[in-house]
């Protein structure tokens, strides 16, 4: 008698094997694989945890990706008491509309700050068109939910690229680690490459013009709600030598210019005295340690 | 919601749980499977709703009307133009208001006057034109009842993104409530498998380097690695594609319906023609049998049977989308089918490279873009950006999308691969690459369409 081919025989015993094969399966490849310095699921956590932020604040913070992963609020909240959350996202711009969402989270009445994080890249003409904000916001509510609240349980089934596995295997790694409560990315990575984010940049504010829309956006935004009681800091969030270098060789004047004017209208600036002690592990975010040191002076300069 | 999303596990545990609950009743089950298609539905925009609800209505209408033989071409016509003038006026009007600007002069459309796309119109229309179409030709049976009909349109696995299903193919299968065997779900649930890989793991990956390619088309030069990028981008729609379809075939199977392939290794195909007889499928037999035979087909003469193949090329395009991009696609594809039956040469090599230099005009976000990318395919410096490019995730993706299209590695297995440990091992190895390799998640690409 000839033997049915195994697949027709008992396919219920065929699925449980197939489900127990899986989970064994799982368990041995996330058992053998290492464990990565970067979290995917945790990145989109964040992501939509910032969306979804609402608890009302001190003091928030607004900038591109050298705010969020350059300011930590617990740093800055242990030294001048003021409870905040980091609105930074990546590649932010000077726009109306991002401003008016960051601003919306301050208390109603008592101290309330507003601290803006300038660099360049934040008056790109592509930057203020704010992409990564837009693609954020616009997340389903069922999408941000579940990004914001079943991502951090479930990220156990996060996934590996293999470009991820050569780079571990050359020893390359990447560090985020996201705090979801206070919007704060601690990056850094090892080689640590400060010339990394040179190139971009540079290309970046070859092929892009300085939006003089976004700088009067600015000006009107804080003219606006500075009569509403809102108090404006502003800094050049620190970066390496050579990145400030080659900024400056653009828009030394035009940042010059905006900080003048910043001023006229009662916007305090934070110049950080330590910049020669900063180290930045791609030449434009600054590594976990020194947001904290850049964190606790600005925390010490909003104290007075 | 998406198939590889939360949402939809939840769904999909719900719903074969209403079944289970629905038992041997046809018409609970039919019930349940509007009820629940039209959750899926409401899920991405709850508003049309009604509009599927009143063109499946009209059609029901229109088909019982048929059927009974009141005026049957008069209610064909109702039925034909009520799904066109809903397809042409949510997908082409603001399309066609900003070319009359553009080139006539006509006044500007307000931003104001901007609406959504409803998700899936330009196919559950489709679905619905063949009802009533088939029925005045006499090659279907009408809808036992109203719910029938729905259960036929609404069917969640190809409500959104096809594939294209014809009632004479369905409904019929929808008119029995036979138990649907432990075989039959482990096939489906294989088949959905199956295709989760192909969505989550190849084409979700390719993804991330078309799109970084196309992010910055302009600053991107070199003749290889726009040949790589668009390769890549050949791969990834048909993997996205045919892992949509793939799961619903494997959804549908779990509910005792079969679907036709929809997809049958088109990157194989030795000649144009062929290509289309194995690309999206139920999209280019709907043209074949609505549109070109009833132009006449190849039947009446040689220039006629040009005309009816452009014709029927061009509409396929522009179904894809109000964008010159799209016509653009179409208007190729016609021309290497008509360049085929003269010169009559037959090359998958050249077949591929064709149809992946066609692909330029789909992906691109603008004509321009897609002039630039063709003169770097065509003229670009030969080795320029490659070594980034072969060191990439999407590279590795790309060379194991290779192999599982042209390889069957299976074949040197001999007995093994009927052994039930392997076979097993084999789909549980898919499932959790699925997991683990998942790209990070992209839309779909038919669902804009």
């Amino acid at each position: 008698m000839m033997n049915k081919p195994a697949r027709h025989k008992n396919p219920m015993q065929q699925m449980l094997l197939m489900a127990g094969m899986a989970i064994a399966l799982f368990a041995l490849i996330r058992y053998l694989l290492p464990a990565m310095p970067s979290s995917p699921m945790m990145r989109d956590a964040f992501w939509a945890s910032k969306a979804l932020a609402n608890k009302p604040c001190e003091i928030v913070y607004v900038g591109d990706s050298r705010v969020y992963r350059g300011v930590d609020p617990l740093a800055v909240g242990k030294q001048c008491r003021l409870m905040g959350y980091n609105y930074g996202y990546s590649s932010a711009g000077i726009s109306p509309d991002y401003l008016a969402f960051a601003s919306e989270a301050l208390i109603s009445n008592g101290r309330r700050v507003m601290f803006i994080g300038i660099s360049p890249n934040e008056f790109m003409s592509s930057s203020v068109q704010n992409e990564h904000f837009h693609s954020v916001m616009n997340w389903t509510q069922t999408d941000k939910y579940i990004r914001a609240n079943w991502y951090p349980v479930l990220k156990v089934f996060d996934n590996i690229s293999f470009a991820d596995m050569f780079k571990f295997a050359k020893g390359e790694k990447y560090f985020e680690s996201y705090d979801l409560q206070t919007g704060f990315a601690a990056s850094d990575r090892i080689p640590v490459d400060t010339n990394s984010a040179l190139d971009a940049y540079k290309k970046q504010f070859d092929s892009e013009q300085w939006s003089e829309d976004a700088e009067e956006t600015l000006i009107r935004f804080i003219a606006a709600h500075k009569e509403s009681g809102i108090e404006f800091v502003v800094s050049r969030v620190p970066t390496s030598p050579s990145m400030k270098a080659m900024e400056d060789s653009f828009f030394e004047n035009r940042l010059k210019n905006l900080f003048t004017r910043l001023a006229s209208l009662g916007v305090r600036v934070f110049e950080y005295k330590g910049t020669d002690s900063i180290r930045s592990y791609d030449g434009s975010h600054l590594c976990a340690e020194s947001a904290e040191k850049y964190s606790q002076e600005l925390g010490a300069f909003l104290a007075k | 919601m998406i198939f590889n999303s939360i949402p939809f596990i939840l769904f999909i545990v719900m719903f074969f749980a209403g079944r289970k609950l629905a038992g041997d009743s046809l018409k609970a089950n039919r019930l349940w499977i509007v009820l629940m298609s039209f959750v899926f539905y409401g899920f991405w925009d709850w508003r049309f709703l009604f509009l599927l609800a009143g063109t499946g209505s009209i059609d029901y209408f229109c088909g019982k009307a048929i059927a009974n033989g009141y005026r049957p071409l008069l209610m064909l016509r109702i039925s034909v133009v009520t799904n066109l003038a809903s397809l042409m006026f949510f997908k082409y009007t603001l399309w066609l208001l900003s070319g009359l600007h553009e080139h006539f002069g006509l006044p500007s459309v307000s931003e104001s006057f901007s609406f959504t796309l409803p998700v899936g119109i330009s196919f559950y229309t489709f679905n619905s034109l063949s009802y009533t179409i088939d029925l005045y030709k006499g090659k279907a049976k009408p809808a036992k009842d109203f719910m029938h009909f729905m259960a036929f349109i609404s069917f969640f696995p190809h409500l959104v993104a096809g594939p294209i299903i014809r009632a004479r193919d369905i409904l019929g299968q929808m008119d029995r409530n036979r138990k649907v065997s432990d075989l039959e779900m482990l096939n489906g649930l294989k088949t959905c498998i199956w295709g989760f890989f192909q969505k989550m793991v190849l084409a979700d990956n390719l993804a991330v380097m078309v799109n970084q390619q196309f992010s910055h088309a302009e600053t991107v030069a070199g003749s290889l690695q726009w040949w790589l990028t668009m390769v890549m981008f050949a791969f990834q729609i048909y993997f996205d594609f045919n892992g949509y379809s793939t799961i619903a075939r494997g959804l549908a199977k779990m509910c005792g319906i079969h679907f036709r392939l929809n997809f049958n290794h088109p990157y194989k195909a030795s000649s144009f023609s062929d290509f289309w007889r194995c690309w999206h499928i139920s999209l280019s037999s709907f043209f074949r049998d609505y549109v070109y035979i009833p132009l006449g087909g190849n039947r009446r003469g040689r220039l006629r049977t040009e005309l009816n193949r452009w014709v029927t090329m061009l509409l396929s395009g522009i179904w894809h989308g109000a964008a010159w991009g799209f016509v653009f696609w179409g208007a190729l594809h016609a021309l290497f089918l008509s360049l085929e039956s003269w010169i009559k040469l037959k090359s998958k090599w050249l077949v591929f490279a064709g149809v992946v230099l066609a692909w330029v005009f789909f992906r691109a976000p603008d004509f321009e873009t897609s002039t630039y990318v063709i003169g770097q395919m065509l003229t670009g410096s030969l080795f320029s950006g490659l070594k980034e490019m072969l060191m990439s995730n999407a590279f590795v993706i790309l060379i194991l999308a290779l192999c599982m299209e042209y390889l069957n590695p299976e074949k040197y297995l001999g007995q093994l691969k009927f052994n039930v440990y392997y076979q097993s091992f084999r789909w549980a190895l898919l499932a959790v690459l699925c997991v683990l390799m998942r790209g990070p998640e992209q839309q779909f690409i038919y669902f804009q369409f």
